[in-house]
C-alpha cells in the first residue's frame, strides 16, 4: 500500500475538500473507446457497477443509519460533471447496483449488462464483499481480470474502483489485500485503477473528512460521494486525453 | 533450522539470569515434573535448561511481536515487519517453529511416557487453545457490538451490514464454537488448534518414518494447492483464511526438522550454491514486494512475470511464500549459528521469553491488538499514539512472559522440593 506523506502534491486548490495526491488520481492508461465515443458525439453510456448495500431507491434498513433522505451517490455526480465537461458527448450514466455480490458473481451477469447497455466505459466498483467473505485474493484478482477482458471484448473501457477505507470495520475484515490485488490486476490488464481506499485514507489523515466520527456530519455522505465523483471524472478525463497512448 | 538440534546445545546453554538452584534441580526437561509450566507443549515453559536452541525462541518471539503489530490496522509501526520486505510473513515463522518445538518436546515425551499419554497431553494443549479462542471471541464480539451500537454512518452501510451476523447470535455463536466463524486477526488460532489436534498420529508417524511422513504431508499440500479444497467457514461460503491442508506442510516440516531432520539438512546450509540461491531469491522477493507499496518502484515487475506469479496466496501458502520462508531460514541459520554469543545478549532476552511462552503471549497479543485498535479508533489515532500502543503492547507481552517464566520456575522448584 502506498503510504501518503503530507508532502504529496495536492492539486485542485479551488476545491480543497476534494484534494488528493495526483499519483492516486492519474489514469495511467488510456480510455480510447470512451474517447472515440465522446468524439463521435453519439450517446455515450457509462455503466457503473456498484456493490453498495443500499440501492439508490430505498435506504437500507439494516444499520438504522440510512433513515434520512436518499443520498446521492458518486455515479450521479459523475453524470452531472461529465455532461458539463463534454456537453456534446451525450453522456448517460447507467448504474447497476449489485449488493452483496462478489467479483465472481458479477461475472455471471456482466455479459448481459454489457450487451444491454453497450457502454463505452465500465466503472466497476468491487472488492468490499469479497473482503467480507474472505474470498481468496487470487481468485478475486482472476475474476476481476476476466471481467475486464469481457468488457474489452465488448468494446468497453474499464476503470476499476476499489473498496473504501472504513476505519471502524477494519478490525473485522481487512480490505487492503483486495486493494493490492485490484491494483495489480488493473495494471496487468492496462486499465486505470481508482484507489478509493488510499484516497479516503489520505482524507482521514489530512483531516479533510472525519470518517470515523460517532456522529458524522449530515453532509458527509454527499461530500464524500461528490468528491469521489469529481476525482473519478478527473481520472476519466486523464484517460480520455491519453487515448493515443492506449494500445487497446 | 538448527544444524545441531540435539547434541551440541546441551553443553553451551546456560542462560543468563537463571538461578543456579533451578539449574541444579532439573538438568534436563525429561526430569521436570508435569507441573512444570502448567502447560507444556509447543512452548514448554521451563526455558532453556535443556540447552534449547535459543534461535527458536528468539525468532518465535519476534514473529509474535510482528503478528501483534500487523494485527493493528492503520498502525505505522507495522511497516517494520517482514511482510513488507518479502513474500512470506511472521505466520510462516510461527507455524514452522511451533511444529519444530512441538515435535521436539512431545517427541522426547513419547520416549519417556509412551504414545498414549503424550497424545493425551497434545490434545489437552489443543483444548487449552480452543478455550483461549472462545475467550478472545467473546472480547471480539464485545467490540463488534460496541461498534454496531455506537457508530452509524450511511457511508459505511455495506461494511456495517457485514457485522449484522449479531442479529442471529444463535447461529453466529455455534459457528464460532465450530471454529467456522473466525474473525480477522484470530485466524492463526483455529489453524493452530487444528494442526495440534491432528498432531498425535502425525508425531507417531514422524518418529517412525520421518521421510515418508514428510512426503505424505507434501503430497497433501500439493493436492490441496492444486484442487483447492479447504475447510468451510461462516458466514456464507467463506473459507478458512489459512487453509489447514496447505499450512500443515510447514508444521510437519518443522516437526521433521525438530526430530533431527535439520541435522541432515546441515550440508545444505554449508553449500555455497544453496546459500547464494537463497540470498538471490530473498533479494528478488524484496524488490517485488517493495514495488507494491513504494511508488517509485512501481512497474518494476514485468507484467508477464507479474501475471505468472501473482497473486501470491496466503490462504493456500503459495509456493512462492514457502520458498521465501525456506530461503529466509537458510540465510538466518547461516548467519546465526546456534552458539552465537549475541543470542544471550540481555537486550534479546525479552524476545526470547516471549517465544518461550508462545501460546499465552500469542493470545494476549490478539487481545492487545483489539485493545490498541479500539484506542486508536475511539480516542486518538495520531502517529504518537500508534507508537505508544505498539510499544505498550510489546511491553505487556514481555511482562506476561516474564511472569509466566517466573511462575513456571517457582512451580518447578516446589515440585522438586516435594519429589526430590
Amino acid at each position: 500500500m502506498a503510504f501518503l506523506a503530507g508532502g504529496a502534491a495536492a492539486p485542485a486548490r479551488a476545491e480543497p475538500v476534494c484534494a488528493a495526491p495526483s499519483e492516486l488520481t492519474r489514469a495511467g492508461f488510456g480510455l480510447p473507446r470512451l474517447a472515440k465515443s465522446l468524439d463521435d458525439k453519439t450517446p455515450t453510456t457509462i455503466l457503473v457497477i456498484n456493490s453498495s448495500a443500499t440501492s439508490d431507491k430505498k435506504p437500507a434498513k439494516s444499520t438504522g443509519a440510512a433513515k434520512d433522505a436518499v443520498p446521492r451517490r458518486f455515479p450521479s455526480y459523475i453524470e452531472e460533471i461529465l455532461r458539463a465537461r463534454y456537453p456534446d458527448g451525450g453522456v448517460v450514466v447507467a448504474t447497476q447496483n449489485q449488493p452483496r455480490a462478489t467479483a465472481q458473481a458479477i461475472l455471471t451477469v456482466l455479459p448481459d449488462l454489457l450487451r444491454v447497455n453497450k457502454p463505452a466505459l465500465l466503472i466497476w466498483q468491487t472488492g468490499t464483499y469479497d473482503a467480507i467473505l474472505g474470498v481468496d485474493t487470487g481468485a478475486f484478482g482472476d475474476a476481476v481480470g476476466d471481467g475486464i477482458r469481457l468488457a474489452h471484448e465488448a468494446k468497453t473501457d474499464v476503470i476499476v474502483v476499489g473498496p473504501q477505507y472504513s476505519p471502524r470495520t477494519s478490525f473485522a475484515f481487512d480490505v487492503a489485500p483486495y486493494t493490492t490485488a485490484l491494483r495489480w490486476t488493473a495494471r496487468g490488464n492496462g486499465v486505470p485503477f481508482f484507489d478509493r481506499y488510499d484516497i479516503m485514507l489520505y482524507w482521514q489523515d489530512e483531516g479533510i473528512f472525519d470518517l470515523d466520527a460517532d456522529r458524522p456530519s449530515p453532509t458527509l455522505f454527499d461530500e464524500v460521494h461528490s468528491c469521489i465523483g469529481r476525482l473519478l471524472v478527473g481520472m476519466i478525463a486523464d484517460g480520455v486525453d491519453k487515448r493515443t497512448l492506449g494500445s487497446r | 533450522m538448527s544444524q545441531s538440534a540435539t547434541a551440541r546445545r546441551v553443553a553451551q546453554e546456560q542462560p543468563t539470569g537463571t538461578p543456579a538452584t533451578s539449574t541444579a534441580v532439573s538438568p534436563e526437561p525429561a526430569s521436570s515434573p508435569p507441573a512444570a509450566g502448567g502447560a507444556p507443549g509447543t512452548a514448554p515453559a521451563p526455558p532453556a535448561r535443556s540447552g534449547r536452541d535459543l534461535r527458536l525462541d528468539l525468532f518465535r518471539g519476534l514473529a509474535l511481536w510482528f503478528i501483534f503489530l500487523n494485527h493493528i490496522p492503520n498502525n505505522v509501526v507495522n511497516w517494520i515487519t517482514n511482510r513488507n520486505f518479502g513474500f512470506s510473513d511472521a505466520t510462516e515463522i510461527f507455524v514452522f517453529i511451533s511444529g519444530y518445538t512441538a515435535a521436539m518436546v512431545y517427541g522426547r515425551e513419547i520416549d519417556r511416557s509412551g504414545t498414549l499419554v503424550t497424545s493425551a497431553r497434545i490434545l489437552r494443549r489443543a483444548w487449552q487453545l480452543y478455550i483461549a479462542f472462545i475467550f478472545l471471541f467473546v472480547i471480539y464480539l464485545a467490540e463488534i457490538s460496541y461498534v454496531v451500537g455506537s457508530f452509524s454512518n450511511p457511508l459505511y452501510a455495506e461494511e456495517m451490514g457485514a457485522l449484522q451476523f449479531l442479529s442471529e447470535p444463535d447461529v453466529a455463536l455455534v459457528q464460532a464454537l465450530l471454529l467456522k466463524f473466525r474473525p480477522a486477526n484470530m485466524d492463526v488460532l483455529p489453524l493452530y488448534i487444528v494442526l495440534l489436534a491432528g498432531f498425535p498420529p502425525v508425531l507417531w508417524m514422524l518418529k517412525r518414518w520421518p521421510d515418508a511422513t514428510l512426503a505424505v504431508s507434501f503430497a497433501a499440500y500439493a493436492l490441496a494447492l492444486n484442487l483447492g479444497f479447504n475447510l468451510a467457514g461462516y458466514p456464507d461460503d467463506r473459507m478458512w483464511f489459512f487453509n489447514p491442508f496447505c499450512w500443515q506442510f510447514l508444521f510437519v516440516f518443522g516437526g521433521w526438522c525438530g526430530l533431527g531432520g535439520s541435522d541432515r539438512l546441515g550440508g545444505l546450509i554449508q553449500n555455497r550454491f544453496v546459500v547464494a540461491a537463497a540470498v538471490a531469491y530473498l533479494a528478488v522477493s524484496l524488490a517485488v514486494v517493495v514495488s507494491w507499496w513504494w511508488r517509485p518502484l512501481e512497474g518494476l515487475v514485468p507484467e508477464a512475470i507479474g501475471a505468472l506469479i501473482y497473486p501470491i496466496s496466503k490462504t493456500d501458502l503459495s509456493p512462492l511464500r514457502l520458498l521465501h520462508f525456506l530461503a529466509l531460514a537458510v540465510v538466518v541459520v547461516k548467519l546465526v549459528p546456534v552458539d552465537a554469543r549475541w543470542l544471550r545478549w540481555p537486550l534479546l532476552r525479552p524476545m526470547i521469553l516471549c517465544g518461550q511462552n508462545s501460546l499465552e503471549v500469542f493470545c494476549f497479543g490478539v487481545f492487545l491488538s483489539f485493545a490498541a485498535h479500539f484506542v486508536l479508533n475511539e480516542i486518538d489515532s495520531s502517529l504518537a499514539m500508534q507508537f505508544i500502543m505498539s510499544v505498550a503492547g510489546i511491553s505487556l507481552m514481555v511482562a506476561l512472559s516474564v511472569l509466566l517464566s517466573w511462575y513456571a520456575r517457582v512451580e518447578r522448584e516446589m515440585a522438586a522440593r516435594k519429589y526430590g
